[in-house]
């Protein structure tokens, strides 16, 4: 993690729930995700090993999803350091300046670096439950549906009260004749009569439906989304599969992943955030982090760049 | 139509008139070359076993049905040349039916189901619904007006049914089997309801029945077998009204 740029990376220091966010010291320092501390029984104060270096844990940090997550977060350069790939990073964090941009900036990302891959948050969310975009064209379409059902249904009963009084009403019929009603206003009473059954048929239907669809609206929590630490209340409400993590769609951040030893750089505001470490499962290479902050939509990365060439400004030490 | 006129014109008068039905390739012979006269004002039962062509009569009588072959006059009229307009103008204004199962509309109410006879009518709501209690009343049944037909005896429906098919003063009043779902003392009260409002109204009228006591009542009775009408007949004590 690049324990300079605080506001963007895998985590930020408000993400840290016990303990604190890396100190700007050169001491080997850790933080460990909740559920890696609690499976693994480790608190502040604990040490962890890694690459047979020794860090101590000063936090614990509650990380987000979008498989973004690792198990151990160390400073950048000491993370580089142990592993060998000084000056290279395995993700970088773009924020855009507005969400209109997110889409551009990601499209020109992938353009210029070569075999990077762009995850904006609401592919992230994708990954969660489908895109809050997604969750309120849902909950359109549910109300939708529900309304059509209920219309339906409203027809259908209404047609079938309609059919079944009609055959249970020969005999009625008959003796309306015999009384001298003509055939014309047989048909007008009995119409008028479906007419009316009709309209509170659909009266009712239409009353179920909307009582449905704020059912479905009233019973569906509360799902806030947060990518990089921004928070949105994203509209309509659905429970996502995961408890803690949640992605904003309309999040300004871009993060960018780019094959290992990808070294984008940052044009103009670049800087490295924090990176993780896959403490349990991460005996891939090694990777550091950089992150550009406040970038504008334009940002770009320059194509097939393999090194990363401002060390010095991710001030990021392992 | 004077009671005292020695050569009435009759009511009816029926000429050669048969009824076949066409039944899955077979012919049913309901009515065969049935003649007879009725007189106004008379009172007129018709008996004979089941399937003898009673019910298929009444409905020739009624309009509401047209004789395969043969005529039938009404007050003179060819009923079987008549359109379905004015076959209808006769059932609503001339005829009052009633049925052996009552035909109240069970979804209305005891007035409103006398009231569905006048409909057709027109007229102010108010005269309807005026009219409607004074034929509950003459049927007894004045303090029953807001009762479904669920809420009373058959006797009471029989009554609602009667005050129905009176309702628009027809001439001639049709019954097929009006006592035939109803207890004996029942049918009886029913009867004496029947004939002696007709009398009042100079009405014509013509039952259909098993019954021999309602049978008795009439002025005369018409028996039926295999669609004919069998030439005896007698004349029943006349117990209500003055003709003879
Ligand atoms: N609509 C019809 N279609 C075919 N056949 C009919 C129809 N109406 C009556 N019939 C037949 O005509 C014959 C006379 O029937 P009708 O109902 O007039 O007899 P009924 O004397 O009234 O008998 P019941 O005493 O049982 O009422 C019967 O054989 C009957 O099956
Ligand atoms: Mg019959």
């Amino acid at each position: 993690m690049d324990a300079k740029n605080r506001e963007l990376g895998a985590f930020t220091p408000g993400q840290v729930t016990e303990g604190r966010y890396f100190g700007s010291s050169d001491a080997r320092e850790a933080i460990v995700n909740e559920s890696y501390a609690s499976r693994e029984g480790l608190g502040r104060g604990d040490t962890v090993t890694l690459g047979g270096k020794t860090f101590t844990i000063v936090g614990i940090a509650q990380t987000p999803l979008g498989g973004q997550s690792s198990d151990v977060y160390v400073k950048l350069g000491q993370l580089q350091e142990l592993a060998d790939r000084t000056g290279r990073v395995n993700t970088v964090y773009v924020r855009a300046e507005s969400a209109d941009d997110v889409a551009t900036v990601a499209a020109e990302i992938e353009q210029t670096v070569d075999g990077a891959s762009v995850t904006t948050a609401e592919d992230l969310a994708d990954r969660v439950s489908g895109t809050l975009v997604d969750a309120k064209n849902l909950a359109g379409k549910l109300g939708t549906a529900l309304t059509i059902v209920g219309l339906l249904a409203a027809f259908l009963i209404a047609s079938l009260l309609t059919l079944s009084s009609v055959t249970k009403r020969v005999r009625e019929f008959g003796t309306l004749k015999a009384l001298g009603w003509s055939q014309w206003r047989v048909v007008r009473q009995v119409s008028g009569e479906s007419l009316a059954q009709g309209a509170l048929g659909a009266v009712v239907g239409i009353a179920l439906g909307v009582a449905g669809a704020a059912l479905v609206g009233a019973l569906a929590p509360s799902l806030e989304a947060t990518v990089g630490g921004a928070v949105e209340d994203a509209g309509p409400r659905f429970i996502g599969p995961f408890g803690q993590g949640a992605v904003s769609a309309s999040t300004t951040d871009v993060a960018l992943e780019a094959p290992v030893g990808g070294r984008p750089r940052p044009r103009r505001c670049g800087s490295c955030s924090p990176g993780g470490f896959g403490g349990g499962r991460g005996r891939g290479p090694p990777s550091g982090t950089a992150a550009t902050r406040g970038c504008p939509p334009a940002h770009r990365l320059k194509r097939g760049e393999k090194r990363e060439r401002d060390r010095s400004r991710s001030g990021s030490r392992l | 139509m004077s009671v005292t006129d020695p050569d009435p014109v009759p009511v009816y008068e029926l000429r050669d008139v048969s009824k076949t039905y066409e039944l899955g390739g077979g012919r049913v012979h309901a009515v065969r070359e049935v003649t007879a006269t009725i007189a106004a004002g008379d009172a007129v039962a018709v008996a004979g076993p089941s399937g003898s062509g009673k019910t298929t009569l009444l409905q020739l009588l009624g309009g509401l049905d047209r004789p395969t072959s043969g005529s039938v006059l009404f007050e003179g009229r060819d009923m079987s040349t008549m359109g379905d307009g004015d076959l209808g103008a006769l059932r609503l204004r001339t005829f009052g039916f009633v049925f052996q199962q009552f035909n109240l509309i069970p979804t209305l109410t005891a007035a409103q189901n006398v009231e569905v006879a006048l409909a057709p009518r027109g007229g102010r709501a108010a005269d309807r619904r005026s009219a409607v209690l004074g034929l509950l009343d003459s049927v007894g049944l004045a303090s029953r007006g807001d009762h479904l037909p669920s809420k009373l005896s058959g006797g009471e429906q029989q009554r609602v049914a009667i005050a129905r098919a009176l309702a628009n003063e027809p001439h001639v009043l049709l019954a097929d089997e009006p006592t035939g779902n109803l207890d004996s003392e029942t049918g009886a009260e029913i009867i004496e309801v029947l004939l002696s409002l007709s009398a009042e109204g100079r009405r014509t009228v013509v039952v259909v029945t098993h019954d021999a006591d309602v049978a008795a009542r009439a002025h005369r009775i018409v028996r039926m077998h295999d669609g004919r009408i069998v030439p005896s007949d007698e004349l029943a004590p006349a117990t209500i009204g003055s003709h003879s």
